[in-house]
């Protein structure tokens, strides 16, 4: 099966070797350090990657079209070619490898991020009510019209 | 066939606000919506993938974003892209929230300053009005901002300004320079039946706690409950004309492919800056070869788009650089005004705004591909969280050869022709963008940045679309009069972006909104004057 023309090809319908060879690239994108992990075992490697594409279905044709036109090249060189050859498929590679990696708990946990908790919003108490009234103080900022 | 009183063609910032004056007043209204009722429950500000569907289905852009109650804009000639979004509450759905006024300056620009056209009003015309939409749209923010003539108290206390703001107000404090928290239209407490901001940081993919004012929420439940019929995905095409040079109601179409009439004895056209001239001039016939109300030669011109930049800087430690409402922490005003030894005229009015999660921190555009490989995770180590950005809207003056017009092959999905842009940016505001990133600048290093990066003229920044239909006394040099009411077809209303005259350097809506319920209050009050074209 052609997995690039077909219309309503799914996450789950993305094949294993495509999943392999997506990892080989992720890691030469975002290897591991001394402290995070490589983004071919965190987030793709847990799974990740069909979070992503239902999350963002239309990058699916371009995932499968950079994977079949660039399989049986070294990762680095894949990319090297898509980037010269196919630049949708290859931002597309780029959002897919960092969307799964910066989607992973784990990897929101070592970076510290704790966005999109909801929390009280404490009322005014950040303002410096002093420098405030120097900024009154300076006196109008407008012209008179 | 459906008939009212008053046909309003969009159901956005203006629309609601008409709808809402109008149900109070007794009248009769129909609104015709192009898209759908929002679903807090849909946005994704709670989902991991936020940021990737920010990207997608919830950017900004309707070419990005392809809904089906989307329309195509061709802005290939168009040095930016337009952004807006199609449904009850209008692009208040994808708005930051943002919600200053024009300044005092800003009606009077050609006798200050000697370039683009004075208002026929003034800022004490407008500001009852703005002081009223405050109330009705639940702002925030603290009063008594020397930036702006003494008014009333915006109704609730400011939101947080964080870290952040905290640290750039002590920048600004040595430097001399006025900073102020920001008038948001963003609950801080709980109002009105709607609950407060939980500094999700993801307003511009819509506020899942209804935190973030949009008219869907603000205006049109109690104009529906008054009996406003608000239909949605009905898409415009054009306008109705009676023998006599009146508007007599619209055509639409509905996803089923079935077209249907509304007439109406009044029209308000409220579907934005590229919305409303596309449809006037799809409205074109033999009695009226260039469109409706265009006997001035102005609609689609005078296109105007605030010139954007960021201006980011780079801490050493953890300012919470992602955390909170997205449109402004705190606002800069210092270089608002014009100082003619700086090189070009007007000025920008400077929001302090977080920089995004860690996708955001991953991508950013400025810095291509050298984010990848062995250093990419000190990449994201400087941005994430340590990061501080100066959003910059520069005044964008009226030029004619900006313009919306109609595309001669593009259609929407049901075979309306769609708009196309055409906009170059001016010299005038790259001088003045250059001249505010230095400043920026300055105001960062104070602050203690040890790095600064500047993104200018983003592409995708066409946020704030106005003057396609300006106002003005003179029917030879405008479209409408300071109350909305076309000079050739007297009831015919803009009540959008479009009637502005000159674009000030400040976020619109709150403005737009303003400007709205004056209108439909002269509208109301004039109603049984109405005049018949000669």
């Amino acid at each position: 099966m052609n997995l690039s023309q077909a219309p309503d090809t799914t996450a789950a319908d993305i094949p294993e070797e495509c999943r392999d060879w997506l990892r080989h690239v992720a890691d030469l994108l975002i290897p591991a350090s001394a402290t995070m992990p490589a983004a071919g075992d965190a987030g793709l490697g847990d799974g990740q990657l069909n979070v992503v594409l239902r999350a963002r279905p239309d990058l699916i044709r371009d995932l499968v079209r950079a994977w079949s036109s660039t399989n049986e090249l070294a990762p680095t060189e894949a990319l090297d070619e898509l980037q010269q050859i196919d630049l949708p498929a290859y931002h597309a590679v780029l959002l897919i490898v960092a969307g799964s990696y910066y989607t992973t708990p784990t990897v929101l946990s070592l970076l510290g991020y704790a966005g999109q908790q909801p929390r009280t919003v404490r009322i005014a108490e950040d303002i410096d009510e002093d420098l405030l009234m120097r900024v009154v103080e300076r006196g109008p900022r407008y012209r008179q019209a | 066939m459906e008939q009212a009183d008053v046909l309003i063609i969009g159901a956005g910032a203006s629309g609601g606000v008409a709808a809402g004056a109008l149900a109070q007043a007794g009248f009769d209204v129909i609104c015709l919506e192009q898209g759908n009722w929002p679903d807090r429950a849909d946005y994704p500000a709670q989902r991991g993938t936020y940021e990737l569907e920010a990207r997608k289905q919830w950017s900004g852009s309707p070419n990005v974003r392809q809904n089906p109650t989307d329309y195509p804009i061709n802005d290939t000639d168009s040095d930016v892209a337009p952004l807006m979004y199609a449904g009850v509450g209008g692009s208040m759905t994808l708005y930051a929230g943002d919600w200053p006024r024009l300044l005092p300056s800003d009606f009077r620009v050609r006798s200050l300053d000697g370039v683009a056209d004075d208002w026929p009003l003034r800022y004490a015309d407008l500001q009852p009005f703005y002081e009223r939409t405050d109330v009705a749209f639940g702002v925030s923010g603290v009063g008594g901002d020397p930036a702006y003539p003494e008014g009333a108290e915006p109704p609730l206390p400011p939101l947080p300004i964080g870290r952040m703001g905290a640290r750039m107000a002590r920048s600004h404090d040595k430097l001399g320079w006025h900073w102020w928290p920001a008038a948001q239209a963003v609950l801080s407490a709980p109002y009105q039946g709607r609950r407060p901001c939980v500094q999700f940081g993801a307003c511009m993919q819509g506020c899942p706690e209804g935190a973030k004012a949009s008219t869907d929420l603000t205006h049109w439940p109690a104009a529906v409950a008054k009996g406003v019929r608000l239909l949605t995905e009905a898409r415009v095409s054009r306008i109705l004309m009676s023998g006599n040079g009146l508007a007599t109601g619209a055509e639409f179409v509905c996803p089923d492919g079935s077209w249907h009439v509304v007439r109406a004895d009044v029209v308000i056209l409220a579907a934005n800056a590229v919305g409303t001239p596309r449809i006037l001039l799809n409205s074109a016939s033999p009695r009226y070869p260039d469109g409706l109300a265009n006997s001035s030669g102005l609609v689609g011109r005078r296109l105007m788009v605030h010139p954007f930049a960021n201006v980011t800087g780079y801490f050493d430690d953890d300012v919470e650089g992602w955390r909170g409402h997205v449109g402004a922490k705190i606002t800069c005003f210092e270089f608002y005004e014009t100082d003619t030894d700086r090189g070009f005229v007007r000025g920008a009015k400077w929001s302090l705004a977080p920089t995004g999660g860690p996708l955001n921190a991953a991508l950013p555009t400025r810095a291509g591909d050298a984010v990848w490989g062995a250093a990419h995770h000190e990449h994201v180590r400087r941005h994430l969280g340590r990061t501080i950005s100066w959003g910059i809207f520069g005044e964008d003056l009226p030029d004619e050869t900006n313009r919306v017009t109609v595309d001669a092959a593009l259609t929407d999905s049901s075979g309306i022709p769609a708009p196309k842009i055409t906009y170059s940016v001016s010299e005038n505001s790259r001088r003045l963008l250059d001249f505010h990133i230095d400043r920026a600048t300055e105001s960062l290093q104070t602050a203690g940045a040890y790095d600064v990066a500047m993104e200018s003229l983003m592409r995708y920044s066409g946020w704030h679309l106005l003057g396609t239909a300006r106002m003005g006394t003179d029917p030879r040099t405008s479209v409408v009069d300071q109350y909305g009411r076309c000079h050739d077809i007297p009831n015919l209303y803009i009540m959008d972006g479009s009637v502005f005259v000159t674009s000030g350097g400040v976020n619109p809506t709150s403005t737009i909104a303003a400007l709205a319920l004056r209108s439909t209050e002269h509208l109301i009050a004039a109603r049984r004057d109405q005049q018949v074209p000669a």
